[in-house]
């Protein structure tokens, strides 16, 4: 089926590649208002030390140093968005008080004409520590008093008779799986600008971030401001992945400075900022257990998860966005209905752990691919095969997991299925240099997709709200402006909202605009633009309030022609008549008549040509699977990636080319956390690798051409049948590729047990064994 | 710290324009061509010149904005990303051939694959995808995983006459 250009399904250009592509994007660092002060932060240069005492005068004494603020300067501010009941809080200051709990931790902060300036006048703020307060015997102080075992979340739950399953068995596998920290590492770090006006006691903050309703939440109530009173501006995000969905301490600090010295204050990072001080992702350690019967099907599971917090639990992106999860998402796209899991989180003395594309949903999908691998090598079977008798089937749909993922629909069998043809149809013959090993991997997976408050409900058990809101206003012009509250941060809202809002009115593609705004504007959303959701969720509201508008436009249209509404329909911005060929109104005529012949307007059943409409969509998954081909070089551990094949079912593509494009990236980041990146520490908790010479980035060097297919099968749940991919690409490559070292090392690959699978730990296995 | 006042003129062409200015012999060409000349495409990824979102190109010759200092531009010609289109507003085919292969997402390293990419096709022409993969193994993209930039860059290589 073709789909009509500049409407969903288009394979259409970006709406905003123009301006992107003439530097005329505006990003947060873009942004200058009159009056404007520069901040360089002074971060904690040990992991754990009381702050004994912090003197600025030499660096306030600096010519054009404005001001230098430490903890005390700044109003007592509490921010606590805890999210799920039995986490244990960590009061956390936008500046350090009293003890500095990771390097990198905000201490105190300069306030300059100049970026040059301030980060002189950082340099020569003289704080000293402490004796550092933790030692390796083990006699380390916790890093809060009322949490004595740095334990901030425990959670065990059991699901049908895994004991029972276990004993039962033909034959149990185990897994152990470290995985290290990583960077979501936007090419754009985080920053902000802070605008306070005193007389109107309004504050104005231009963020580079996921989520400006929450951020203005979270500012507000920090600052004991009224939410009117804050407003926070959409523009160009430089890329987020997960790391800017939180409200970030340095913001929260730049605003409450900007109060204090009523100027304007801008904040924008480094990039040591941002790797070290920046929250980091995944960090876990995980044992996992699989029980089979004799028939090699999937009878128990079992999973052990230490998770680190880092120095905070964090206040609005909590660490249990990843052990939490993980342990939640482990049965994914099985049949498994007897399963235990017991999920510890700490703190350690490290920059917080946050969401990353994926988040919890890599670690979960790396051990299990793990695991089945190490399954079906005991037993001597295929890998495809033992999957595929495990899958949940279309037969067994509707399906729902042993922790309360409903899947409704899904093509987990199908697209296994393809992705074993398209590995085999591209199979090179020749055979293998030396020294050169050869592994394939396949990962098979579910994801939760475009989580509204029903799928933040399944995915982690509680009570999460999470829904959007868009406006749709159509011009004297007969133009369209659509508007919502979820920034794009790189996938295009700007077009697929525009497509999805030219679907239902009936209008041509160019002929919609979507504005971005700012939150006393934009209507609501409530979490922002993450979890695979701005599609199915932000799309579904612009979808209702383009109905909406359309109705409108079609009963006034009715009453300029005195025919039924049912019997009218837009096309391309014309109105016609059922049955007749020529079109008898343009869109402008009608809804210019609209707002012009007070004949036509109608008292209480006024038209503005405008709707807000929200939606919280059921709970839906999305699901793929994908193969990879790696190549080892046995002589320096180092590993190629060759192919990666990805078959994917989102739904309904609201634009196939932006579909590909969040998957083929995805793919790319999933790349580097499989083989290189990590984030490490070394002893004291120093972080090392605090430039992109240390933590590396996938090239054009190691990146491949995805071999990539669709299952386009409409949800019958969401509107228009969309489902959200954002993040699949990650998901279902890290196992892929994890799996598929592992085998090119045969026996041997058994052992691996440190994500990414680095040169060194590959290198250390083949030869020492 | 000593030199942190310390001033230069600075005389370059950019974007064919020629342009004079008083700075600190300290400040960053990229902070020169974003704060004092307001060329704001000029992106900072890094700071320490690898991942090449600021590249610009200088004489011909594609750098680092954030690794030179903006007196080390005088009596040089500079072209940003600003100057690629043409004066009446058309897309460079490089710009165009980006927009048509998906070759951006967020747009933040956009700008320095664009100029690194103008560097390597003004050498070079019928270039392969290896060597084109080869000629931006300096530019970091998170969001694309490459493959719609390095098509692309082959298509702009046929497109663009020169």
């Amino acid at each position: 089926m073709m789909a009509k250009p500049g409407t969903i399904g288009a394979r259409c250009v970006r709406s905003e590649d123009p301006r992107l592509l003439t530097g005329r994007g505006r990003y947060v660092a873009d942004v200058h208002v009159p009056g404007m002060l520069e901040v360089a932060f002074v971060r904690s240069t040990v992991a754990h030390a009381r702050i004994e005492s912090v003197d600025v005068a030499r660096a306030a004494g600096l010519a054009d140093v404005e001001a230098v603020l430490v903890s005390s300067d700044l109003p007592e501010i509490h921010m606590d968005s805890r999210r799920h009941p039995r986490i244990l809080s960590t009061p956390q200051a936008p500046l350090a008080a009293g003890k500095a709990r990771f390097v990198g931790e905000a201490v105190a902060m300069v306030i300059a004409a100049d970026r040059y300036t301030a980060e002189d006048a950082a340099e020569i703020v003289d704080v000293v520590y402490s004796e550092p307060l933790s030692d390796l015997d083990g006699s380390a102080e916790p890093l809060f008093e009322h949490i004595p075992d740095n334990v901030v979340f425990r959670d065990a739950e059991s699901y049908g008779k895994p004991e029972e399953a276990f004993d039962a068995a033909a034959l149990v596998v185990a897994k152990k799986l470290s995985l290290a920290r990583q960077s979501a590492c936007p090419i754009e770090g985080r920053g902000c600008v802070a605008d306070y006006d005193p007389a109107a006691r309004h504050l104005t903050v231009h963020a580079s971030t996921q989520a400006p309703h929450r951020l203005r939440r979270d500012l507000a109530a920090a600052l004991e401001l009224p939410e009117h009173q804050v407003k926070v501006v959409m523009h160009d995000v430089g890329g987020a992945f997960g790391q800017k969905i939180p409200t970030h301490m340095e913001e929260i600090a730049v605003a409450a400075a900007s109060m204090r010295i009523g100027r304007p204050l801008r904040w924008i990072e480094d990039r040591q900022e941002n790797l070290t001080a920046a929250p980091h992702s995944r960090g876990q350690d995980i044992e996992v257990e699989l029980a089979l019967d004799e028939q090699h099907r999937f009878v128990g599971l079992r999973a052990r998860i230490v998770g680190d917090s880092g120095a905070y639990s964090f206040n609005s992106g909590s660490c249990l966005t990843e052990a939490y999860r993980t342990a939640r998402a482990l049965p994914g796209p099985y049949d498994v209905v007897n399963y235990s899991y017991d999920v510890k989180i700490c703190l350690t003395n490290r920059s917080p752990i946050a969401p990353y594309r994926g988040v919890g949903f890599v670690a979960a999908q790396a051990a299990r691919e793990l695991l089945i691998d190490e399954a079906a090598r005991q037993l001597g079977m295929d890998r495809f095969e033992l999957r595929r008798i495990n899958l949940v089937d279309s037969g067994k749909l509707p399906y729902t997991t042993c922790t309360g993922w409903r899947y409704a629909e899904g093509t987990f069998v199908e697209t296994l299925d393809r992705v074993e043809e398209i590995l085999a149809e591209g199979q090179d013959g020749g055979g293998d240099p030396d020294d050169r090993l050869i592994g394939v991997g396949v990962s098979p997976f579910v994801e939760p997709s475009g989580v509204g408050s029903e799928g933040g409900m399944q995915v982690h058990g509680l009570v999460l709200p999470s829904h959007d809101a868009a406006r749709v206003v159509i011009d004297p012009g007969g133009k369209a402006t659509v508007s919502f509250g979820t920034p794009s941060v790189g996938q295009g809202l700007e077009t697929t909202m525009a497509q999805v809002a030219a679907d239902v009115l009936g209008l041509e593609m160019e002929d919609v605009t979507v504005s971005w705004t700012d939150t006393s504007q934009a209507p609501m959303s409530l979490t922002g633009t993450r979890a695979s959701r701005a599609a199915v969720v932000t799309g579904g509201a612009v979808a209702r309030a383009a109905e909406d508008v359309r109705l409108q436009v079609l009963e006034v249209a009715s009453a300029m022609l005195e025919i039924d509404v049912l019997d009218l329909d837009i096309d391309k911005g014309r109105i016609s008549v059922a049955g007749e060929g020529t079109p008898r109104l343009s869109v402008s005529e009608v809804v210019r008549a609209g707002y012009f012949d007070a004949k036509l307007r109608q008292e209480g059943r006024e038209r503005t040509f405008e709707a807000t409409r929200l939606y919280d969509p059921p709970a839906s998954y999305s699901n793929a699977c994908v193969a990879a081909v790696v190549e080892v070089d046995a002589a320096t551990g180092g590993v190629a990636v060759r192919r990666i094949v990805a078959v994917e079912d989102c739904g309904t593509m609201i634009n196939p080319m932006i579909v590909d494009g969040q998957f083929i990236g995805a793919a790319a980041q999933a790349i580097g956390a499989a083989l290189f990146e990590q984030v490490r520490y070394g002893p004291d908790e120093q972080p090392t690798t605090s430039t992109l010479m240390d933590y590396l980035l996938p090239t054009t060097q190691e990146t491949v051409r995805v071999e990539m297919e669709h299952v386009e099968i409409p949800s019958g749940l969401t509107e228009r049948g969309i489902k959200g991919m954002g993040e699949s690409g990650m998901i279902g490559t890290v196992a892929a590729i994890a799996c598929a070292v592992a085998d090119a090392l045969g026996p041997a690959g058994s052992a691996l047990r440190a994500l990414p699978f680095a040169p060194e730990e590959v290198w250390t296995l083949l030869h020492n064994g | 710290m000593t030199d942190a006042a310390e001033m230069a003129d600075v005389e370059v062409q950019v974007n064919g324009r020629r342009v004079r200015r008083r700075v600190t012999v300290r400040m960053t060409a990229a902070d020169f061509l974003r704060d004092v000349l307001g060329l704001r495409g000029t992106h900072l990824g890094c700071e320490h010149g690898v991942c090449g979102a600021c590249t610009i190109v200088v004489d011909g010759v594609a750098v680092r904005s954030c690794l030179l200092y903006a007196p080390q531009l005088d009596g040089r010609s500079v072209l940003t990303v600003e100057g690629l289109q043409s004066p009446t507003g058309e897309l460079h085919p490089l710009q165009a051939a980006f927009m048509k292969h998906h070759g951006l997402q967020c747009g933040f390293c956009t700008s320095g694959f664009l100029l690194s990419a103008f560097e390597l096709l003004s050498e070079e022409r019928g270039l392969t995808e290896e060597s084109v993969r080869e000629g931006l193994s300096g530019n970091l993209c998170r969001c694309t995983g490459y493959q719609g930039i390095v098509d692309a860059v082959l298509e702009a290589d046929r497109a663009w006459e020169r």
